[in-house]
């Protein structure tokens, strides 16, 4: 009996911490599934641009631009290209605004860069913990959906009668939610240690944010120093006065030193003109989980010489190190990454179950008890679709967008994201207005061609013959696929 | 290596299924003993621990503990679609993934 109280208990629990912040979870993991593809989509988004370029070559186009353009700001930064990217960006700061602005650059040539303006992956990186909000609304939210996450996968192992013995099983009966439970059972049981870390490691991530109380006391202690003031010799309008050894010189080094396929990815000169001036050059990651294990090499802009790092070490910043490099992957070759994108899908496929699970048990409660619920049926059925198959159909047509805005058009990074907006606005009112299966079906329709055309366009702008765009057409051939499946199912069957 | 971890993790997964009656009947097509079946989680559990092995000595302790792990999820989910559609195919992907192993070892030599 004790058992039963137990087991109805977690059922309850996992029933509403699940469906409570369900449509941020499958948006976050919709997002943070393209995520792990970030520079990919840029590349895709981007098909003008060059690919794999040197990094050296870009680092000295980089600080011969940052000479011109800024020469007595005290700090530069430079984000180079590497083996994923061909992006490269220079940042730099003109006191006493602490905003850093920026440029980006052809790699190749030096110039300011012509390829198209966009946001590329970095937007779905955004919204996969922003949400679109303004700040900091965004990541609050992102956080208790993550411990929601956390609660829903703690009390859905107590719920589940058997959790080994089913691991495997799929049942592929007709009607009912026995196929629906299966395949939520078996995508969220197989990649559980997956979907712990990630929702575990998104808190960690984000720590200082909801509970920052430890910084604040290392900072009344002392013990934590202080941001830097913004100045610079470059305040008092003299110009840069020390500044004996050239960076160039230094980067070309270390470049050379570290060869191509793993180059400097980052570039940092700070308190440029003073004598307490630094070069950082920091390593393209590899090898390692933890962001932590990073490598970085620092050098005197006056002497030249290396500066030795004072080792920050301790339990607590080890594991934290570990998990912010889990969830960001950015460790991970081709294969490891597509298959951290497999889970994505299958997190993705999990809450969306989930969802789906929510209203077919309300609809057997519904038929049998009568009045009462109906609106709760109905707000939480239109909203799955809304989420469902409107916000993959809306980022179908931030794709469509890249391609069919004008590549000259002012704000047309801007336009883009409105494609998104607007495409989810039209997709949530359809969901609202129409029946539930025939919206289900026609938005499984509409986003069968959305996603099947993708290719298509691409190939008829400007896409190229390449490893990049074949992987891209592959997954967009099989969301099609995805997609026409289901709009042929709910077309075929007659309705529940 | 990479290859051969994950074809390790996919075979340990189907070890385990020939380990469970209702998947063994569907796929050897015959209800397994009480040995038989102990004999499979067995072996299940074996590979699982050569596929960790394979895991670490390619990418290291730290990615190759996440491989081991991410590997096993993917791999179950094809297995158990395989399962529902096809439980006669289920050995195909472990050979597809040997073999990627075998063509992706002789790639490397040659380069």
């Amino acid at each position: 009996m004790k058992d039963t109280g137990f087991r109805n208990a977690m059922t309850w629990l996992h029933t509403w911490a699940g469906l409570l912040p369900g449509w941020v979870l499958f948006a976050i993991f919709v997002t943070g599934t393209a995520s792990y593809f970030r520079p990919e989509i840029t590349a895709w988004m981007q098909p003008e641009a060059p690919r794999r370029v040197s990094a050296l070559v870009a680092g000295q186009h980089a600080l011969a631009h940052l000479a011109e353009v800024a020469p007595d700001a005290p700090r530069w930064a430079i984000s180079l290209p590497d083996a994923r990217t061909s992006e490269l960006k220079v940042f730099w700061q003109e006191p006493p605004a602490r905003r850093f602005k920026s440029a980006e650059l052809d790699p190749q040539g030096g110039a300011e860069s012509t390829a198209r303006k966009t946001y590329g992956g970095e937007f779905f990186y955004r919204f996969h913990f922003q949400l679109m909000l303004p700040h900091p609304w965004g990541r609050w939210i992102a956080c208790f959906a993550a411990a929601f996450m956390l609660v829903a996968l703690v009390s859905g192992v107590a719920t589940h009668r058997r959790l080994l013995a089913d691991m495997f099983l799929f049942r592929r009966t007709r009607d009912g939610r026995r196929p629906w439970l299966d395949f939520h059972n078996v995508t969220a049981v197989l990649a559980l240690p997956f979907y712990v870390l990630i929702a575990y490691s998104a808190l960690v991530v984000f720590t200082h944010m909801y509970m920052p109380w430890a910084g604040k006391a290392l900072d009344a202690r002392g013990e934590k120093p202080a941001k830097p003031a913004v100045t610079g010799a470059v305040a008092g309008g003299e110009g840069p006065t020390v500044d004996t050894v050239s960076v160039d010189e230094i980067f070309t080094t270390t470049a050379k030193l570290w060869g191509e396929e793993r180059s400097v990815r980052r570039i940092d000169v700070t308190d440029r003109g003073t004598p307490g001036a630094t070069i950082t050059l920091t390593r393209a990651d590899g090898g390692a989980v933890s962001l932590h294990a990073r490598e970085v090499s620092k050098f005197s802009a006056v002497t030249g010489e290396p500066i030795e790092q004072a080792e920050k070490t301790g339990p607590g910043r080890a594991v934290g190190g570990w998990l912010y490099g889990f969830h960001l992957a950015r460790f991970a070759d081709p294969v490891l990454r597509t298959l951290f994108f497999v889970m994505g899908a299958m997190g993705t496929a999990m809450t969306g179950t989930g969802l789906a699970l929510w209203t077919l048990k309300r609809r057997e409660k519904l038929s049998s008890a009568g009045r009462g619920g109906r609106f709760g049926y109905w707000l939480v059925s239109r909203l799955n679709i809304a989420f469902v198959t409107g916000l993959p159909i809306a980022c179908a047509a931030y794709f469509w967008a890249n391609r069919l805005v004008p590549a000259g058009l002012a704000g047309r990074d801007q336009w883009e994201i409105n494609a998104v907006l607007i495409t989810w606005a039209v997709t949530a009112l359809h969901a609202f207005v129409r029946p539930e299966r025939a919206g289900w079906r026609e938005q499984f329709a509409v986003g069968a061609v959305a996603f099947g055309g993708l290719p298509l366009l691409d190939l008829a702008t400007g896409g190229r013959f390449d490893g990049l765009h074949a992987g891209f057409a592959a997954v967009f051939f099989a969301l099609a696929a995805f997609c026409g499946l289901g709009a042929r199912k709910l077309s075929k069957t007659s309705a529940a | 290596m990479t290859w051969l971890a994950i074809a390790l993790d996919y075979a340990a997964l189907l070890a385990f299924a020939l380990g469970m009656e209702i998947h063994h009947r569907a796929i050897l097509r015959r209800t397994p003993s009480a040995g038989r079946r102990l004999a499979w989680k067995t072996a299940g559990a074996l590979l699982l621990v050569l596929a960790l092995i394979a895991a670490i000595g390619t990418q290291g302790v730290a990615v190759g503990l996440v491989l081991w792990f991410v590997a096993w999820a993917g791999g179950g989910l094809v297995l158990t679609l395989l399962l529902a559609w096809r439980p006669r195919w289920c050995w195909l992907p472990a050979v597809a993934l040997m073999l990627s192993g075998v063509v992706g070892g002789v790639c490397a030599a040659g380069v």
